[in-house]
């Protein structure tokens, strides 16, 4: 990485850093999901879970 | 490595052969990760039945890629392929031995880390070989005054499991100490460069991951909120301690699947929390965190997994490496290592049977 200038580097930090936390950000304020998936897992208004399909014991 | 893989065959032969026996669990969600990929099952709503999101992709790709090369099915596969990530790691944690406990033998190492008792799950089709392996790399790394490296090799760990976040901390404070170091350098775009790299490489694996399942969920953090239909949710570690010691239910350690012994669970988040404890009243403050850490965190939305968080930790293995070179006296020496592999032939049996031994 030291055969670029030091500006780029800290550049391209500083744009994953931003990335990320746009990850992130979206990741709790912004999820685009079905009805029955927030009921389930974001709502949790559902409570009666199928099995999980291939292992038969909590994980 | 090989001579083990034979014994566990052996073993096997009345359960059907090596892969059918070793195959219990999560074997089967990376099984079919690896060859159907996540949108074979993930959903609720948009995809299939069953989200596996829960499951991190670096080991499934690698798997993936074990199944192109040999033609193997994805069950046999995956033991040579955790075997070999097994062998690296053996390596990678001689030399970390080596510059952290420099007294240590390091064939008494190989023998150790081949006999333990928990330790066929590294040879099983789980990402725990994997973990140990890129967590002892990125500690070495960091070690050796390598940032970027060890940055890399943490992007590699949160890929593997979302726990690897736990190596974000220790590269903070190493790269803020870096920074306090050179804070007389009249370079200090190169200085700040150095210092944020590592820190903005680190999280990678878990920042694509996250965006991935955005791109086929459109959540962010499936792979955390699926985690409830194992029973998951956060309540902090001491209900969970509370909660698997009042349950008593030492009974169920032995029975099969579908039963679990919470008070199994807790005693081994009680061992593992306990050693790390003495690593750090030895002053080994990374090694604690990442034994501390890596418990407390699934601790606190359940007992699930726990002996097998604790036993395949990196630092759990050196702690009890370091207790048991303590032995001078030959017999004693072979009586620990004996009974040790013979503890493995057991508890592998155990686990043939579908039961709770380790999981």
């Amino acid at each position: 990485m030291r055969r670029f200038p030091a500006f780029a580097r800290l550049a391209f930090a500083l744009l994953l850093i931003a990335a990320q936390g746009a990850v992130v950000w979206v990741g709790l304020f912004r999820p685009n999901v079905s009805e029955i998936y927030r009921a389930m897992f974001i709502d949790k208004t559902i409570d009666d879970f199928p099995e999980p399909s291939f292992n038969t014991k909590g994980r | 490595m090989a001579a083990r893989l034979l014994v566990y065959a052996w073993l096997a032969l009345p359960q059907g052969g090596l892969a059918a026996a070793m195959c219990q669990y999560d074997c089967g969600w990376y099984a079919r990760l690896a060859t159907l990929g996540y949108a074979s099952d993930s959903g609720f709503g948009k995809f299939g039945v069953y989200p596996n999101w829960a499951f991190f992709p670096l080991y499934p790709l690698l798997l993936r890629a074990s199944v192109w090369a040999s033609t193997l099915p994805a069950e046999l596969a995956g033991i040579f392929l955790s075997s070999a990530l097994y062998v690296g790691f053996v390596v990678v944690a001689a030399a970390y031995l080596r510059r952290t406990r420099p007294a240590s033998d390091l064939a008494a190492w190989v023998v150790f880390s081949l006999l333990f008792p928990f330790g066929f799950t590294f040879s099983a089709v789980y990402a725990e070989s994997l973990f140990a392996l890129l967590l002892t790399l990125s500690v070495l790394l960091l070690r050796d005054g390598r940032p970027l490296a060890a940055g890399i090799a943490t992007a590699l760990l949160c890929a593997a499991r979302p726990t690897g976040v736990l190596m974000l901390p220790l590269i903070a404070v190493d790269r803020l100490r870096h920074l306090w170091m050179g804070r007389a350098r009249p370079d200090r775009a190169a200085l700040l460069a150095e210092a944020l790299l590592p820190l903005a490489i680190a999280p990678l694996g878990l920042s694509i991951s996250m965006a991935v399942q955005y791109a086929l969920v459109g959540d962010a953090l499936a792979f955390n909120r699926v985690q409830i239909l194992w029973n998951r949710e956060w309540h902090g570690p001491l209900h969970y301690l509370i909660e698997g010691f009042a349950a008593w239910d030492w009974g169920q350690v032995l029975k099969p699947r579908e039963l679990f012994s919470s008070s199994y669970d807790a005693l081994w988040a009680m061992i593992g929390l306990g050693v790390a404890g003495v690593l750090g009243w030895r002053r080994r403050w990374k090694e604690a965190w990442l034994l501390g850490a890596c418990i407390l965190l699934p601790l606190s939305s359940g007992l699930h997994s726990i002996p097998r968080f604790v036993a395949t930790n990196p630092f759990f293995l050196f702690a009890c490496f370091a207790a048991a070179s303590r032995l001078r006296r030959p017999a004693a020496v072979a009586a620990v290592y004996g009974g040790m592999g013979f503890l493995q032939a057991a508890v592998v049996a155990w686990w043939y049977q579908a039961s709770n031994a380790l999981y």
